[in-house]
């Protein structure tokens, strides 16, 4: 099938992921710890908690190799009930990743939004042509309306947004 | 006595026009969010938090309690029409209540479930009321390093004593503590762990953690899931109300499970799920019939329903009392205080007496709308059920990019939330626990300054944490709370069940 990996993978690469990028944040605070001045007077800085949780991260880091090995050793295969539908998951996170780089050319928030939606839409099997892009262009203008006018926070500007003045 | 008059105060606080329309808008606006399917109750605060920015301190405050019970409600309703039960707590109800409903009885269900929190609410509120005064006057002599040995009893339960795999739990909590380190050293104005990103001066937002981690990673998981098909809706067929026989059945249960529930929220021990599963297993022991059990039985509804209410509202004791959230959704009512920079805690009790126990007036009063609003408006909330996936998930997300927008319009903070979204949806796929993540990350930084400040005083003797017996005493529970579940169920149940 298009867009699913197998789900039977095998059970040691979770918790080899999640040890090595336990280990990764463990050298990343003990090296950023070195670089913050201790304080002065009694008691401990601020680098003192950095060494502690650097030190509870590599400890939590080698405990999931160390059991990443023992299932690998075992051959034990991890089902996770259901094939990923990678398909659907790229469109949400594509959506994501889309409204961020339209916030970021001030298209602002209706627009960046009804990108969003249409995309979030897409990922659940909705068409490009269905309602999905004027539901999406009705819901953000509404919550803009309400957030900005109703409870003066404020939003994002762009083009749309000066038009509602 | 003096407890009862200043309750008296702060139901005369609740009960004016505006903070009663505050209550009431919040019980619809966390019915409407909670009933929509695999949306929890914090989940549904967390959405909600932006609506409340711009509101004054008590009314905002009060407006949470009402959404916070109307999402709970919102969430049994899902529990027992659709078998969704949008948290942990809801399992037990969602195994009978929705045997209920596909045999037609999903009126009595939805009423036992509305009157069970109702009456497990308010004598939960009252022993809330009579408990939290008691603590508070304990908590004004604790030093730095009792608050400090608290914590840790809090991390420990939190993580590790109470999830399925003490490395998991462990896991989550200290990825919450690093994250809780990120920002300006408040003691001596240092940045740690920003990498010159002014962005992350502040510290990571516990809204945009919380929201990434439930909302985004929620959405990512359930389209990871998508196989097009449309959840089935049980329809409300049959008598909304329930029988004789059906009060009869249940009025035990909801006060057992008022009993189960509120101690072990008010303990330290986070989340609702023990107390439910306890209801559910003790109601089908007591039980006259015990074979209904599994096709349908109302003490099933009952019991659970009255334990997760109790246990929520025991889980405001340590969190008012003491400052110390111990659910993920403890958790989110703390980031409503602190928008306004208010501190649950003893001190709160001396400086806004009146916000705290219009508060806590307010859960009575809360409890109360959620019975007169909800029950005769079950009709129109079961309609939004049927909203499908796409455009739910669709807004949900517009939703909560808006909230993290409206706290802090910066792509930095949007990424922030991306990327949280990512981990979340990771942890839901490897069945890490994200609660002791949000947790980790709001009592960490309170944990590391109350630590510094007991060394400060004992001029860095390490022995103060052990010389004083509350806190020694403290350190020794947390102990044994990490160590118990490896001692009786062995070394291997510190990997967890896939062993």
């Amino acid at each position: 099938m298009i867009g699913s990996i197998d789900h039977k993978v095998p059970a040691w690469r979770a918790p080899l992921l999640v040890g090595l990028g336990l280990l990764v944040l463990a050298a990343l605070t003990m090296f950023d710890a070195f670089r913050v001045m201790s304080g002065v007077g009694p008691g401990v800085g601020p680098s003192a908690g950095m060494k502690l949780i650097a030190l509870l991260l590599a400890v939590l880091g080698a405990a999931h190799l160390v059991q990443a090995l023992r299932l690998a050793r075992l051959a034990a295969v991890r089902s996770s009930g259901e094939k990923t539908n990678l398909r659907s998951l790229a469109w949400v996170l594509g959506g994501l990743v889309l409204q961020i780089a339209a916030l970021s050319v001030s298209a602002g928030f209706i627009l960046s939004s009804t990108i969003l939606f249409t995309a979030t839409a897409c990922g659940f099997g909705r068409s490009l042509k269905s309602w999905g892009p004027l539901y999406g262009l009705v819901l953000s203008t509404v919550v803009y309306l309400f957030f900005t006018k109703a409870l003066s926070l404020s939003l994002p500007m762009g083009p749309l947004e000066q038009l509602l003045g | 006595m003096e407890t009862l008059s200043l309750l008296a105060d702060g139901i005369w606080i609740a009960l004016q026009p505006g903070n009663l329309l505050f209550a009431g808008i919040g019980v619809l606006l966390g019915t409407l969010v909670g009933i929509l399917p695999g949306i929890s109750p914090s989940l549904t605060v967390a959405l909600l938090l932006p609506v409340t920015f711009k509101l004054d301190p008590t009314g905002s405050i009060i407006m949470f309690a009402g959404i916070y019970f109307g999402g709970m409600y919102g969430s049994s309703t899902t529990a027992i029409l659709i078998n969704t039960p949008g948290e942990a707590a809801s399992i037990a109800t969602a195994i009978e209540g929705y045997k209920m409903a596909l045999s037609g009885r999903a009126g009595p269900a939805l009423a036992t479930a509305a009157i069970g929190s109702f009456v497990a609410g308010t004598i939960a509120t009252i022993c809330l009321a009579l408990l939290a005064p008691t603590i508070v006057d304990l908590a004004v002599q604790f030093g730095p390093w009792d608050y400090f040995a608290l914590m840790v009893v809090a991390f420990v339960t939190v993580s590790a004593t109470f999830g399925d795999s003490v490395l998991r739990g462990l896991t989550s909590l200290t990825l919450g503590l690093f994250l809780g380190l990120v920002g300006i050293d408040k003691l001596t104005g240092q940045a740690r762990l920003t990498f010159d990103v002014p962005a992350l001066m502040d510290g990571i937002s516990i809204t945009t953690l919380a929201v990434g981690l439930f909302a985004m990673g929620e959405a990512l998981y359930v389209a990871s899931r998508f196989r097009g098909g449309a959840e089935k809706i049980e329809k409300v067929s049959g008598s909304l109300w329930m029988s004789k026989s059906d009060w009869k059945a249940s009025w035990k249960p909801w006060l057992r499970g008022t009993l189960l529930g509120f101690p072990i929220g008010a303990l330290p021990a986070g989340g609702a799920e023990v107390p439910t599963l306890l209801s559910y297993t003790l109601e089908r022991r007591l039980a006259k019939n015990p074979e209904h059990f599994g096709k349908g039985a109302i003490e099933g509804v009952a019991g659970p329903e009255a334990a997760n209410n109790a246990s929520a509202t025991g889980t405001l004791v340590p969190l008012l009392a003491l400052g110390l959230p111990t659910s993920a959704t403890a958790a989110m009512m703390l980031a409503g205080f602190q928008q306004y920079g208010l501190v649950p805690g003893p001190l709160l009790f001396t400086t806004n007496p009146e916000m705290v126990w219009g508060l806590i007036a307010s859960f009575l009063v809360g409890n109360l709308m959620l019975l007169v609003l909800n029950l005769p408006l079950v009709g129109l909330w079961v309609k939004l059920l049927a909203i499908p996936q796409a455009w739910l998930y669709a807004g949900i997300l517009v939703f909560a990019a808006m909230g993290t927008l409206a706290a802090n319009p910066s792509t930095v903070e949007l990424t922030m939330l991306v990327v949280f979204g990512l981990a979340g949806y990771l942890m839901r796929c490897w069945d890490y626990p994200v609660a002791p993540m949000i947790v980790g990350l709001i009592l960490g930084p309170m944990a590391e300054s109350q630590y510094r400040r007991a060394l400060q005083v004992s001029l860095g003797d390490y022995a103060i944490f052990f010389k004083h017996p509350a806190s020694a005493t403290l350190l020794a529970i947390a102990a044994c709370a990490l160590l118990a579940p490896l001692v009786f169920k062995g070394l291997r149940r510190f990997g967890g069940s896939d062993e």
